[in-house]
């Protein structure tokens, strides 16, 4: 499975930025740069996490059978994620795009990279892999959740 | 364990537009806008997300690092 596409995020976007009474000229054009920054953080942290080593498995000695019988963790950032640094110029890249230029932009694109990437970090800080993966001849054989 | 919600990126979100200058009265509704998104893209993630199968497991624990897609 893909990252959430960015066109699932501009739609969160969009009803956040209208709940949040931002209806100015620019609201639409910075939720879908918000949206896009979202959409390629969220890619970079799939291609970049890390389960770690270590998730309890309950399996038979002889013939490597059983399932994972406890939570997994995954690695944070920088190692199992971007942090803002890399994200700033992708933010500052679609705020461009999307006609946003002003004095701001570069502070907006600060701000925006660095809520995903703390979002990012508190994820891997709070998520858990869950258990009951399927385990044949010593190697994990189904896909494995998060919670 | 739930993905990070709203409200614990919120305060997040408005020290980093205070941190960046962003003072604006719109600051505080852009902040909760962005936090709201946030928390919303990682809900998908939480919820789409896979562990790869192909995770070496010794007796007792998983004995190498795994992947997600």
């Amino acid at each position: 499975m893909p990252a959430p596409p960015a066109a699932a995020i501009e739609s969160l976007a969009r009803n956040a930025f209208q709940s949040a009474g931002l209806e100015g000229e620019h609201a639409g054009d910075i939720a879908v740069a918000v949206a896009k920054t979202g959409a390629q953080a969220l890619a970079l942290f799939l291609a970049q996490a890390m389960v770690l080593p270590g998730i309890p498995a309950a399996i038979d000695p002889m013939s490597g059978s059983g399932s994972t019988a406890g939570p997994g963790k995954l690695l944070p950032p920088p190692a199992g994620g971007p942090i803002a640094p890399q994200l700033r110029g992708l933010a500052l890249a679609n705020l461009h795009a999307a006609g946003i230029q002003g004095e701001d932009a570069a502070a907006l694109a600060a701000v925006i990279a660095g809520a995903f990437a703390q979002g990012l970090a508190l994820f891997c800080a709070s998520a858990m892999i869950s258990p009951g993966i399927a385990v044949a001849g010593f190697v994990t054989t189904a896909p494995g959740r998060l919670m | 364990m739930p993905a990070p919600t709203q409200s614990q990126l919120g305060s997040i979100v408005e020290a980093l537009c205070q941190s960046e200058g962003l003072t604006g009265e719109h600051a505080p509704d852009l902040a909760e806008a962005i936090a709201e998104t946030v928390a919303g893209a990682l809900d998908l993630l939480l919820k789409q997300a896979l562990v790869l199968p192909g995770i070496a497991v010794a007796p007792g624990s998983t004995a190498a690092p795994g992947r997600l897609q």
